[in-house]
């Protein structure tokens, strides 16, 4: 087992490092900028400020993951390779198509997205495949290769192959495979049937353009990084996947595809870690930054798992977390507009100038502004210099807001604070609503700068019942790489109707598996898994005949008839959907195989409890305005590295953290957990 | 009661989040593929007086369907009581835009005490009538168009009137679809009577209600102060449907408009448009709200929400019996082309008034939607209905995007692989149209061509087009863009034919592209080289509609000279 891990959060403004010594449960971090010019100066540098300040060598660190936004960024920003698409002739226009709607119904000015692809670099190749996987017409070989010679000329870096019905019948793809390394060598290949071979031709070809796309990016950073840190003697790197599971980096560089949400994933899997630590599974994290916010539903330990996903409105079918983002965070601008009202957002001051209080030229008044005049953001904290301008934020929303709307300056700021937490509660509800799911048995998870500020208001508005706020709060992400296992998914179209004796038996179900058990094993040996580590888990789309989207349901041990399975469905379909059409033929469209190559958690040295009064944690007092009680209230400000187990904090009551700072509310209280987990119970409104 | 601002802010956003929930659970739990992945339905919450608080719809063509519901309810209904929900989907009777609409509203009680009414409304697949799905353009009277619904008590009190299940279950070809959905509805109904308790509970009823009132009159505040920007006067445009199609009439059915911008209100009057047609193509008067309302919202504020206080400044006159604001018993079933352009008319009559927003070409505008019926490899019935996206109209300093949805509709469409796995039909091609688009500074976007084959039978097809003789007009200068066009290996037909298909015909169908903005001679040279490199826009149309001469690739600056100031001493 490993001694020493290391997680590495690269951020676009920060690189986060965690180290755990597991035989002891020792935590040792560190904060660094990032170096956007060249990431792995930054994970360099960190590494070293950290181990130079402990006792073992970097070469002793034999487990390093880290989480990267590399491929996300070069395809937000559009900054991928030269890429062609071959397709089926006379369907090139399908990758700039879509589905042909417009991602807003509403503003005449809307655009299509950027097509990764250009017109004149999607070529048709001639050849034809039917539904059921026949061959109306033959692959022309001579016409393909004419095609390659003229993507030679074009200077192209990557091709994608996508033809019609290629996930019944691959070998017209496999065929130009071998062609385009033939005519084209060291291009990057990507091949549908290879990619993501499932039916629906536009999701599918987007997801194998975006893999061409951003190979040779996702490559060239990588074997960066490799080079940087084998200098300091770390080997055998491994990357955050957006399905929260880690694969070692020469697994992944194939499909850049898997790692777009590996930085938002550490946040969710340090949630799942500390919340089965304090036995909660049914969780909600919020992750509030500066600009955005993150939202992920986790239901019994299990994050949602979408394959529907869209990056920027392309569609990716890789298996990934189902995390929606709103555009507020600290930095979202209050104003009054033009019939004078209060808004807040959707436009931020972003990190440049940034809130009115950082003083770095920023004049519009931020949610952070409104923390800070009301107290609850301390103007200097425990952990850092009075480094904040009151006068600044207060002149601001002074002038600009409460002034205007004839109110006073603490109301201004908080109708702020209040009308963004009801912009968060709205979306929160929908995203519950959307899966089925009541709040009342969810804990809310804050983290992130401004997360734990808002939370438990936000959980009194939503019923949610408890907040949790976990250690490591500047580091979160990082640490909570290191709490997952290595993790590959599979996945096969196989279209059969169950549920009737003339339709596909159990048995031909578990056989239709065989070649992903095959890849499943090779995967296991190449990234060296254990037999005792391995755990295979299979599970069907199924859906209606006739429906147009599926539902994930597991393959467990105990099932072991087709009435087994179909019922499961029925069940599932209930919940998600509220109703189940028992009696309707089912069918299963695609079958799914994630390997696990499980690693020990974590172990956490567990804190000694030392009786409950937290009075000697509090380090000061300061004045705190909370809107129910419309004045300023004296509150203790608790120093949280003082902290300590079984520790109650009543509220209302301000914990620092060196990056964040916790609300605690009239009304609620505060608890410590052995792990130094906070859970704050939320008064029922 | 007066309310402060911050509270007033509060309590809209959680009702209009309410009319969320209620789209968000209506989806959820639907049926069928037109709610849960068209998502063609909305939601609505009224007043007990029937006015409009906050709605949410997924489908702009939804915007004013339901205007009027509740003061059809309140006198077809005499006694209203707590849990009861109530169905319609009358187009006369303010339920709906046609038949397959069908709304479900429940009234909401807070202490006894009536307040308002839940509602929502959700496209059926099938609600009977003379053929499959209920709408064509063929029809010739409402009573074609299967079940029409007045107001009638679905759920009596808590409990659904099974009689009137089985009464819907035996008009419609597909009634675990429509009972599944109607089931959806009444739900999502339940859904938005809970919440709305409890935030009614939280604040209290004053509070409520008196942050209603307050954010309807914000709405109308907002409204006004956008109308006032617009330029004051009378603009008038008239367009045309190319015929009815269907009944012999083939003579062009006029669409006008005279809009009159005074201070902050806006006057619509159809007067001129043409009387109603015995086909499916005419408008009711909630469906030609909703192409009004939608061309405000998009004109003024694309994120204004739509309630009694946005309406308040606009006034809608149609005369009655015309193809816009149609009586009975006319039919309606097929009313999109038409409400399509409504909002191109609109656009056309306001662009001069507001040059940096309305001002687009006219879109393709079309329903383009094309209908292959017959027996699949089992031998069992499958319909196969598509509406077609095309060309959007250039806009003020952006071209028309290219084969999109445009105005009132934005459905998905169907992916090819999905099509021949569940009907036996092939497509053989589908991508742009070239050198549709009108030429403009800002180009037009290019039509879609998608062509279909059936495999070893005999469809039935039903087409439901427009724009073939009348096509998207530009602006500014900008050039019409390329009409509607359908062919059967290769021969031309017409754009609202019924027939027959042999196996392996190949029925194309290309939807136009959209009217240039502006003069194509001021389109920056770059943009057209981009366009025929991209093989948009051909080397020719670039020389005679562009003035641009291309030699290996490059333009030709000297050629280019010469060809753009030729046309100046034209």
């Amino acid at each position: 087992m490993s001694e020493l891990r290391l997680g590495i959060d690269i951020g676009g403004t920060f690189t986060d490092i965690v180290l755990i010594n597991e035989s002891e449960g020792t935590v040792f971090t560190k904060k660094v900028l990032s170096t956007p010019n060249d990431l792995s100066e930054g994970v360099v540098r960190g590494i070293e400020n950290l181990v130079n300040t402990l006792p073992f060598p970097t070469g002793s660190i034999d487990f390093f993951v880290h989480g990267s936004t590399v491929a996300l960024n070069a395809l937000l920003e559009r900054k991928g390779c030269k890429t062609a698409l071959l397709t089926t002739k006379g369907f090139e226009d399908v990758l700039e198509l879509g589905r042909q709607i417009r991602t807003d119904m509403f503003d005449p000015f809307v655009e299509r997205s950027q097509v990764l692809v250009p017109r004149h670099l999607r070529k048709g190749i001639q050849e034809r495949v039917s539904a059921y996987g026949e061959v109306i017409e033959p692959l022309n070989l001579r016409q393909a290769t004419q095609t390659l010679r003229e993507l030679q000329e074009e200077g192209i870096e990557a091709v994608a192959v996508c033809f019609l019905h290629s996930y019944m019948m691959s070998r017209h793809e496999q065929i130009i495979k071998g062609l385009i390394q033939e005519h084209l060598p060291g291009v990057f290949t990507a091949i549908s049937a290879e990619v993501c071979p499932e039916f629906r031709e536009y999701e599918r070809m987007s997801t194998t353009v975006i893999t061409a796309y951003l190979g040779p990016i996702l490559q060239q950073a990588l074997d960066h990084l490799r080079m940087r840190v084998g200098k300091i003697g770390l080997h055998d790197l491994k990357i955050m996947q957006s399905n929260i599971g880690i694969s070692p980096l020469k697994m992944i560089e194939k499909e850049p595809g898997k790692t777009l949400f590996s930085g938002p994933c550490g946040g969710v899997a340090g949630s799942i870690y500390f919340g089965e630590i304090a036995s909660y599974s049914n969780l909600i994290t919020f992750d509030m930054g500066g600009t955005s916010t993150d939202i992920c539903l986790i239901n019994d330990g299990e994050p949602t798992i979408t394959t529907g996903g869209e990056i920027g409105h392309l569609p990716v079918k890789y298996p990934m977390v189902d995390i929606v983002t709103i555009g507020a965070g600290g930095g979202s601008i209050a104003s009054v507009n033009e019939i004078g009202n209060l808004d807040v957002g959707p436009r931020s001051a972003g990190s440049v100038p940034g809130p009115v209080c950082y003083g770095h030229g920023g004049v519009e008044p931020t949610i952070t502004d409104a923390h800070l005049v009301l107290g609850r953001l301390g103007r200097e904290s425990i952990f850092r210099d009075a480094g904040l301008d009151l006068e600044k934020a207060s002149r601001a929303i002074e002038e600009r807001l409460a002034a205007p709307l004839h109110i006073k300056l603490e109301e201004a700021a908080a109708g702020i604070i209040r009308i963004a937490n009801s912009n968060m509660e709205r979306a929160i509800r929908l995203v519950s609503i959307e899966k089925g799911y009541d709040l009342r048995d969810f804990t809310l998870v804050a983290f992130g700068g401004a997360g734990p500020m808002h939370a438990a208001e936000l959980a009194m508005d939503l019923g949610i019942p408890r907040v949790l706020i976990p250690p490591f709060a500047g580091v979160y992400s990082a640490l909570g790489l290191l709490t997952v296992d290595l993790k590959i998914d599979f996945t096969k179209f196989f279209k059969v109707m169950i549920g009737d004796p003339s339709h596909a038996s159990f048995n031909e179900i578990l056989d239709g598996f065989a070649d992903l058990m095959a890849r499943a094993e090779a995967w296991f040996y190449e990234v060296q898994v254990p037999p005792e580590s391995r755990c295979i888990r299979r599970s069907l789309d199924m859906r209606y005949r006739h429906q147009n989207y599926e539902i994930i349901v597991p393959i467990q041990d105990s099932d072991q008839t087709v009435a087994q399975l179909v019922n499961k469905f029925h069940h599932r379909h209930k919940i998600r959907y509220g109703h189940a059409m028992v009696g309707e033929p089912v069918e299963i469209v695609n079958l799914r195989l994630e390997a696990i190559g499980q690693l020990p958690r974590p172990q956490l040295k567990e804190l000694s409890v030392s009786g409950g009064d937290a009075s000697k944690a509090i380090r000061t007092q300061r004045e705190i305005w909370f809107s129910g009680a419309g004045a300023f209230t004296e509150c203790p400000v608790y120093d949280w590295n003082l902290l300590f187990p079984a520790a109650e904090l009543p509220g209302p009551a301000i914990i620092e953290q060196p990056k964040a700072t916790i609300v605690i509310p009239p009304s609620n209280n505060a608890q410590v957990d052995q792990f130094n987990n906070l859970l704050i119970t939320v008064k029922e409104q | 009661m007066t309310i402060d601002f911050i509270t007033k802010e509060l309590l809209r956003t959680l009702i209009t989040s309410v009319s969320d929930e209620m789209g968000v659970v209506l989806v959820r739990t639907a049926y069928s593929a037109n709610i849960k992945e068209r998502k063609d339905c909305s939601t609505q919450i009224f007043d007990e007086e029937g006015r409009i608080i906050a709605q949410g719809a997924h489908i702009p063509m939804h915007l004013g369907s339901m205007f009027g519901i509740v003061t059809s309810i309140r006198s077809h209904i005499k006694d209203i009581r707590e849990g009861d929900v109530y169905i319609s989907n009358d187009p006369f009777g303010s339920a709906s835009s046609h038949t397959n609409d069908i709304c479900v509203i429940a009234p909401f009680f807070y202490h006894r005490k009536l307040l308002g009414f839940v509602a929502n409304t959700g496209h059926h697949a099938d609600v009977g009538g003379m053929v499959p799905g209920s709408t064509s353009s063929a029809d010739s009277s409402i009573y074609q168009e299967g079940l029409r619904l007045p107001p009638i008590r679905i759920v009596n009190a808590g409990r659904i009137d099974d009689t009137i299940l089985s009464l819907l279950q035996y008009n419609t070809r597909d009634p675990q679809m429509l009972i599944g959905d109607m089931k959806a509805q009444i739900g999502a109904c339940e859904l938005g009577k809970q919440r709305l308790t409890e935030i009614i509970e939280r604040n209290g009823e004053d509070v409520v209600l008196a942050a209603i009132e307050a954010t309807l009159d914000d709405s109308e505040c907002e409204t006004r102060l956008a109308i006032a920007r617009i330029h004051d006067g009378e603009y008038t445009f008239c367009d045309y449907l190319d015929c009815d199609g269907i009944r012999g009439v083939e003579e062009p059915l006029p669409i006008k408009v005279k809009v009159t911008v005074k201070d902050d209100e806006l006057f619509f009057d159809f007067t001129g448009s043409s009387p109603q047609v015995n086909a499916g193509i005419n408008l009711v008067k909630s469906g030609l709200l909703s192409a009004v309302w939608y061309t405000i919202k998009t004109l003024t504020k694309p994120d204004i929400r739509i309630n009694d206080g946005f309406i308040r400044p606009i006034t809608v006159y149609a005369p009655e019996g015309s193809i816009v604001n149609a009586t009975l018993p006319a039919p309606v079933g097929d009313r999109g082309n038409t409400a399509q352009r409504v909002v191109d008319v609109i656009l056309g009559a306001l662009y001069k008034a507001l040059p940096r927003k309305a001002a687009a070409g006219a879109s393709h505008s079309t329903m383009a939607s094309i209908c292959l019926g017959g027996l699949n490899r089992q031998m069992e019935p499958y319909i196969y209905v598509e509406t077609n996206g095309g060309g959007m109209g250039g806009r003020y300093g952006k071209d028309g995007i290219d084969g999109i949805q445009v105005h009132l509709t934005n459905t998905s469409n169907l992916p090819i692989e999905v099509l021949e796995h569940e009907y036996p039909l092939r497509v053989k091609r589908y991508g742009l149209r070239p050198d549709t688009g009108g030429a403009g500074e800002y180009r037009g976007g290019l039509g879609i061509e998608r062509c279909i084959v059936p495999l070893g039978h005999n469809p039935e097809f039903a087409l439901s087009l427009d724009r073939h003789d009348y096509t998207p007009w530009g602006v500014f200068g900008g050039a019409p863009g390329c009409g509607m066009r359908v062919t059967v290996n290769g021969e031309e037909i017409g754009i609202r034919s019924l027939g027959v298909l042999n196996p392996g015909d190949e029925i194309c169908l290309c939807t136009p592209g959209g009217g240039g903005y502006g003069d194509p001679y001021q389109r920056n040279p770059a943009r057209v080289l981009v366009d025929i490199t991209e093989g948009k826009v051909s080397q020719a149309s670039a020389e005679h509609d562009y003035g641009i001469a291309i030699s290996d690739g490059h333009i030709n600056i000297e050629e280019t000279k010469r060809l753009r100031s030729r046309r100046g001493q034209r």
